[in-house]
């Protein structure tokens, strides 16, 4: 999880409004109020997913680059299904050793490079997140996702087996408005290739799930 | 692009500036790690004292390191040591050390296979690598800092919390021999004195980012052997090192198969100190790596750390309170070899347990002013109990006096632990108090807490990893070829800590090395204490020889690919319907998925013997100074206290240590040396390699050159 989200999640904690509100913005639009009230819906329910544990996150911020013209886009929940399966980590498990990340990708991009995987790990043994001392991020697939919102190009889609939301590196055209969408920091960039990308739940059999050895991942499958 | 490799060799020459890259296919006849290292000390500075510019100090990585393979996240760290201890050597010797983490993998990501640094800064700098752009930057902002507040500064400064950091603390920048090279919160190069060795380079650390990927040949056939590896393996081993019954993974908790919960089988913290097991946090590994090995504990107070083996030191010693975990935080911020602190510690309770004319060495220190009365309080009260309470005060005394280099019993004690009795003894001897001088030399014969020589005086000024009159000749022979405490747990990973009884476990190893090796080099290896080790003549020469060789070039292997020495080779599995046998082929599998090279082997175990060569040629051009020399007179010997009776007297009542097993036999060690020189094609006279040797091993070149700089070899 990087530095930035954190730091946006204090900013939440304190009641502050977030830094980076862009000026165009418009802060009591009625489509913004809709949009935050289902993603606090979708807190809720992750609320239940995630266990106990993972830090507790009101994702009130709006994106980054927050555009109205992508957000939306007028889908609405009914257009959008939610998933049927999910990755959930167990950050009082996980022994830090980034199996997921090599996994991840070695199977998405062909060789063992942390820094394009889809599933991350934070550290921070030193001070205060006590059993959280190393942490696996996962993909939400949240019900309305943002990064599936925020894309213009038609790059994402919904996977058909699991309803994961995946990113067609094919469509893909490197704007960046999914990881700028994303509350939980999720989207990973390709610079070489310059294309983005999120975990797609392997189609139904996440590796990172198959390969862990401290039983720190699981997938919950609803299908 | 090679399959395992970035292809590229990162040097920085700190006394210019200047930061060039190599091609990695230079050095890629000698496999990797500390293949590479003794490579470039050979070829560039094999006479380099530790700390002159000259000194090259390679940080390695190998193949594996970075991929999927399970624990291969360490990096090898190699170059001429200060903490190596051979008074009859011309110049300081090579040696390696390593640590694991995430270092390796990131400068594997970073496009590095190696860094090579030589030269000295003209003012504290650390380097900072990422990616493609690899710079010089002042270290004035951390210099002088514990080893956890320097790297969370780097990683402040840079905006940053994914650089991997490779550190020294105050004692490496004061030239402590006994200096690690410290990484994240507790992974070590602990062994070797490397920590001093950046210290006179005026270098407080190598941070390193980097986002690119390591290449795999055959990326389907690694990921699925790695699951069959994964259905065998045992788990964490050394998680218990004074354990002696059969430990978690052995049928007893869990299914063996279940590879997920593999890393979660044990907490260390409940079998080495279940006193602090309220504040341990869970299991943590390194890169890459299932067995979850250390413990990550947060004690208030004292912040988080992370506590594996030696780690535990003061647990051992006897310690029973919290100052277990602050002898951990202290050991890793300020930069101490913990494994060193075994004879130490013993060393700091001889002084004061031993008394001449009726006072005390230490009280002799004392009325000379060579000690002051606050030091000489705090190193009381850290004598065990009922002289002192073994707690926290006299083991922060002890850790601030060694790594601060207080006083002149502080900084004699820097020097390591058999310096310092050099030391103490010849500052006696000025004084004219010769009997002393002479009790202080007394120590030399020091066993180690652990039953037998471990943590004692096991040879080359280190702490010693197993007791060769336990073990048996080719344990002997082990100590005697390194330049320092072998450190390799080849055979723990057999018999040792694996919870196998020993009926089990000898089966296993006649799969492995077959009946007659089996038979006559491990059968002793269960017997009452008083119970000398049984010769077979001829066959126990040999048997032995060939364990001696066994260990060499699985030890050459995994430390140049580079494995961990704790998981392979893996001999034994947990599972019964296997009769607890492993698979010792991993090695070779591995490399040969990762790089696509057709690998059996044989064909590995000549890589390994071009490494050992190599390591053995440095030796003799150190040895001789380029004079000819006799290895194995001169070289290749153990301390005299391994073949006489044992002093008990010199074992400290406290903690109970078991009694040595009775002293080796010098016509026995000579014969299985006679036969190792043999299965290695060195000549027996010398113990020297042969040229023929050199050249059936592709290493004609090298021979060439060594005869070149030094002498003649054997032909």
């Amino acid at each position: 999880m990087s530095k930035n989200v954190l730091e946006r999640w204090q900013d939440v904690f304190k009641g502050k409004k977030p830094e980076k509100s862009p000026p165009d913005a418009p802060q009591e639009d009625a489509a913004q109020e809709k949009g935050l009230m289902s993603r606090r819906r979708m807190l809720q329910i992750l609320g239940v997913q995630v266990v106990a544990g993972t830090v507790a996150v009101s994702a009130l911020a709006a994106p980054k680059n927050f555009n109205p013209k992508h957000y939306n886009r007028e889908i609405t929940p009914d257009q959008l299904p939610n998933t049927q399966a999910w990755l959930v980590a167990n950050p009082a498990q996980c022994v830090g050793c980034r199996t997921c990340e090599i996994v991840c990708s070695l199977g998405h991009d062909g060789q063992c490079q942390p820094s394009l995987s889809r599933i991350t790990t934070t550290y921070d043994p030193t001070r205060t997140l006590s059993r959280l001392a190393v942490l696996p991020n996962v993909c939400r697939q949240c019900n309305m996702a943002d990064c599936y919102l925020a894309c213009g190009y038609d790059a994402l889609s919904l996977d058909k087996a699991t309803g994961a939301r995946v990113i067609d590196p094919k469509k893909c055209t490197g704007c960046g408005e999914c990881l700028a969408a994303c509350p939980w920091d999720m989207i990973v960039k390709n610079e070489e290739a310059n294309v983005f990308s999120k975990c797609d739940l392997c189609g139904g059999d996440p590796q990172c799930v198959k390969y862990c050895p401290a039983d720190a991942l699981s997938f919950v499958d609803l299908r | 692009m090679m399959n395992g490799w970035t292809g590229t060799i990162v040097r920085v020459d700190l006394s210019s500036g200047a930061i060039t890259t190599e091609k990695t296919e230079k050095y890629i006849k000698y496999t990797g790690g500390i293949g590479f290292g003794y490579k470039v000390v050979f070829d560039e500075a094999p006479l380099a004292e530790p700390f002159s510019p000259e000194n090259r100090l390679i940080f390695a990585t190998g193949p594996m390191t970075g991929t999927l393979a399970p624990s291969t996240g360490r990096s090898e760290v190699i170059g001429v040591s200060p903490h190596v201890y051979a008074p009859g050597s011309k110049h300081p010797l090579v040696t390696r050390s390593g640590f694991g983490g995430y270092w390796g993998a990131e400068l594997k990501f970073a496009g590095y296979d190696a860094l090579i640094i030589q030269g000295k800064a003209p003012k504290p700098v650390y380097i900072n690598i990422h990616n493609d752009t690899v710079t010089i930057e002042d270290a004035a902002f951390i210099w002088g800092q514990d080893t956890f507040a320097a790297q969370d500064a780097i990683k402040a400064k840079q905006g940053d919390e994914k650089v991997q950091i490779a550190i020294i603390g105050p004692s490496g920048e004061k030239l402590v021999r006994i200096s690690p090279i410290i990484h994240r919160i507790g992974n070590a190069a602990g062994q070797g004195g490397f920590g001093a060795v950046m210290g006179s380079k005026n270098l407080k650390a190598v941070a390193v980012r980097g986002t690119r990927g390591v290449p795999v040949a055959d990326k389907d056939g690694l990921v699925k052997y790695v699951k069959s590896v994964r259905e065998f393996q045992p788990g964490p081993l050394g998680s218990t090192p004074l354990s002696s019954g059969p430990l978690s993974w052995t049928e007893k908790h869990i299914d063996p198969k279940d590879i997920n919960k593999q890393a979660l089988r044990f907490d260390q913290t409940k079998s080495c100190a279940p006193w602090l097991n309220e504040y341990h946090v869970k299991a943590q590994s390194c890169y890459s790596c299932p067995q979850g090995c250390y413990a990550y504990m947060n004690v208030p107070g004292m912040g988080g750390g992370a506590v594996s083996c030696t780690q535990w030191f003061y647990s051992w010693l006897g310690n029973k309170d919290k100052a277990t975990f602050l002898a951990n935080q202290l050991a890793n911020k300020l930069g101490v070899d913990t494994f060193e602190m075994f004879p130490m510690i013993q060393f700091v309770w001889y002084l004061q347990d031993e008394t001449v004319d009726g006072k005390s060495i230490l009280q002799h220190l004392r009325d000379k002013k060579l000690v002051t009365p606050e030091i000489q309080a705090g190193l009381e009260k850290g004598h065990y109990p009922p002289k002192g309470d073994l707690g926290a005060v006299g083991l922060e005394t002890l850790m601030n006096m060694i790594a601060y280099r207080q006083g002149f019993l502080g900084d004699a004690l820097a020097e390591g632990f058999r310096r310092a009795m050099d030391i103490i003894a010849a500052r006696f001897e000025s004084l004219g108090m010769g009997s002393v001088a002479k009790r202080v030399m007394h120590f030399e014969n020091m066993e180690g807490v652990m039953g037998g020589v471990v943590g004692g005086n096991g040879g080359w000024g280190m702490s010693a990893h197993y007791d060769p009159r336990s073990f048996g000749y080719y344990w002997a022979v082990n100590f005697a070829m390194e330049n320092r405490d072998p450190n390799r747990h080849a055979m723990t990973n057999l018999l040792e800590w694996t919870g196998l009884k020993f009926e089990q476990a000898l089966p296993v190893a006649k799969t492995i090395w077959g009946e007659e090796i089996a038979e006559n080099g491990l059968s002793d290896l269960y017997r009452e204490r008083d119970v000398p080790l049984t010769w077979n003549g001829e066959k126990s020469a040999k048997a032995n020889a060939a364990l001696a060789r066994f260990i060499h070039l699985r030890g050459c292997i995994k430390d140049s690919i580079t494995v961990c020495d704790w998981v392979f080779p893996i001999m034994t599995s947990g599972r019964e319907d296997r009769k607890y046998t492993g698979d010792v082929s991993v090695e070779f599998k591995l490399f040969e998925l990762v790089t696509g090279e057709k690998m059996t082997q044989d064909k590995l175990n000549e890589r390994a013997a071009r490494i050992w060569n190599m390591h053995r040629l440095v030796t003799a051009l150190e040895w001789g100074g380029g004079k000819p020399v006799n290895l194995r007179k001169e070289h290749d010997q153990l301390p005299d206290h391994f073949f006489a009776a044992v002093e008990t007297r010199l074992l400290p009542p406290f903690p109970p240590a078991e009694h040595p097993h009775p002293p080796l036999d010098r016509e026995h060690f000579e014969a299985t040396k006679t036969e190792y020189y043999a299965y290695m094609g060195w000549d027996a006279d010398t113990g020297l390699p042969k040229r023929s040797t050199l050249a059936a091993l592709g290493m004609g070149d090298v021979a060439e050159a060594f005869e070149a700089k030094a002498f003649k070899l054997p032909a």
